[in-house]
């Protein structure tokens, strides 16, 4: 882990509709290999803080600063060759449900413009990694849910991203697939990435006590003991970063 | 772009039409009438600009020369007449045919010619004009520079009545023209809300692209094709409707006209530059749909 925060929000806020910010003031600091569990209810505006992370929605106020650039200010050219950096995984998996395995691993790969060769035996790794080498040609559609959360997760590490972040990983899976699930995210982890990931299931903690663990409350991070004391932010010496 | 990637968007807009068949099949059917409706103006209105004035409008003219004048000064004026760039053909009539003309043109009137006793016609040349793009002020500069040679006494043409009949058929010919611009910009619309029902039918796909990391045109390339696909086979379609269309012509009109007012027999025109033309008007829509879709 080096000194240097590898993700920095500062006062980051976001609002669909005027006047209901999602995202209050949102500062946080995230350092590069950490794994972060990122707590809070639904509507606590974590899948919303993970889509501004990977560049999906922009801030309505802030700076969000990931290996030191302003991913908001990115022309439309970086955009996705940053998010070739930050793999996402979703609580419904995203895939395509048509299509193989294979085709859904593929997938960022062939968008990286990588060799055909070289997406094959990038393909037969990750899956091996997922344990779902056996299913290579299997319609996404014929697998279970922690199966296919098991592909999401090969096609999010497939181009070796920075960061890997999770929104509700396990949401849709029984306590069996979530291990599994768990287990994977870290190995992913092991290997260097930085992982983030969101839930409002706190048994998740237990796969990893010495995670970090920050809560989103009313809009704002707070570290774990803090978001124990009362829900009043000025009661809590304010938040994480600074 | 690898090679990889010219696979995948071919797979993608394959996919597109077997996911949705429907949808495409009307398409390509709405596509391919649309552009039979575009070849049939534009090669209906090219026939009738290229024949309608030779049918309609009257090409000749009539040169009266002055009393007196001999066949050999008529002979010389005949043939610098049909020396001038506006003249196809110019024939001398002596006074003798001239008289047999009227004769047969007023048979009814026999009363009127049989007071005379010597033929008072002058001798005349008659002219055959080429038909041009402004024919009344070429007929207009033919009559000057007729009047202006001396053994010459008149000079009739229908002169206003062309321009007239001109000037109509290029109103004819604008109208034609728009309703083609209509049937182009159908064309366009109609394969640019099929691509706008393909990409929001697929949004689920294209969200997961963008996560994924790919680039714009790399979500939009199968968009493309599937469009670029339905016009071509558009194409296709039209192509047959218009060689059939072509054929009953040939059946119904005789065969010199229906060449010329009908040109297909250029088969290459209609197999080859439809389908070209079905593709860009496509590639026109996919654009038009896909402009403001799949931004960052």
């Amino acid at each position: 882990m080096t000194s240097v925060p590898f993700i920095q929000c500062f006062h980051v806020a976001k609002s669909y509709v005027a006047g209901e910010e999602v995202l209050r003031d949102a500062n946080l600091q995230v350092f590069k290999g950490e794994f972060l569990f990122l707590m809070g209810p639904s509507g606590a505006g974590k899948s919303t803080f993970l889509k501004l992370l990977l560049g999906l929605e922009a801030p309505t106020r802030g700076h969000i600063l990931v290996d030191g650039r302003n991913i908001h200010r990115l022309s439309r050219k970086e955009i996705p060759a940053y998010r070739r950096k930050v793999g996402m995984v979703f609580q419904d998996f995203r895939l395509l449900n048509q299509d193989s395995v294979f085709h859904n691993v593929a997938l960022p790969l062939v968008a990286a413009g990588r060799s055909r060769r070289w997406i094959r035996s990038k393909v037969k790794s990750l899956l091996q990694f997922v344990g779902l080498d056996g299913k290579t040609h299997v319609p996404c559609c014929r697998l279970s849910g922690g199966e296919q959360q098991r592909v999401a997760l090969a096609r999010a590490v497939a181009n070796d991203p920075w960061v890997l972040l999770a929104d509700e990983p396990t949401g849709n899976l029984d306590a069996c697939a979530s291990a599994v699930i768990m287990e994977l995210l870290k190995a992913v982890h092991a290997r260097g990435t930085t992982v983030v990931v969101a839930t409002h299931d706190a048994s998740l903690l237990e796969h990893l006590p010495e995670a970090r663990r920050v809560h989103i409350q009313g809009g704002i991070f707070y570290e774990e003991a803090e978001a124990a004391a009362p829900r009043f932010p000025s009661a809590m010496g304010g938040p994480v970063w600074e | 772009m690898g090679m990889s990637h010219w696979r995948y968007y071919m797979a993608r807009a394959l996919g597109g039409f077997r996911k949705n068949p429907l949808p495409a099949a009307v398409s390509v059917l709405v596509v391919g009438l649309c552009l039979f409706m575009t070849g049939l103006c534009s090669l209906g209105f090219w026939g009738i600009y290229r024949i309608a004035p030779h049918l309609l409008v009257p090409s000749k003219a009539v040169i009266y020369l002055k009393e007196g004048v001999s066949v050999q000064e008529a002979r010389g004026v005949q043939k610098t007449v049909a020396g001038w760039p506006l003249v196809a053909a110019c024939h001398y009539k002596s006074p003798q045919e001239v008289l047999e003309e009227l004769r047969d043109r007023y048979g009814g009137w026999e009363d009127l010619f049989q007071g005379l006793g010597e033929n008072p016609l002058p001798p005349a040349l008659e002219v055959r004009l080429q038909v041009r793009e402004d024919m009344e002020g070429a007929m207009r500069a033919f009559e000057d520079k007729a009047k202006a040679l001396e053994p010459v006494q008149d000079v009739l043409t229908a002169r206003s009545w062309s321009g007239e009949t001109l000037r109509r058929m290029r109103t004819v010919l604008g109208m034609g023209l728009a309703l083609l611009v209509v049937w182009i910009a159908c064309s366009i619309l109609i394969v640019a809300n099929t691509v706008r029902l393909a990409f929001y039918g697929r949004r689920d796909e294209v969200e997961v692209l963008r996560v994924v990391g790919a680039s714009p045109s790399f979500i939009k390339m199968p968009f493309y094709l599937e469009g670029i696909l339905q016009g071509v086979l558009g194409a296709a379609l039209a192509a047959s409707l218009l060689w059939l269309t072509g054929r009953m012509v040939g059946a119904v009109l005789p065969p010199s006209l229906a060449a010329g007012i009908w040109p297909l027999g250029a088969g290459a025109w209609l197999w080859g530059i439809l389908p070209l033309a079905g593709a860009g008007l496509s590639w026109l829509g996919a654009r038009l749909a896909l402009r403001r879709l799949a931004s960052y």
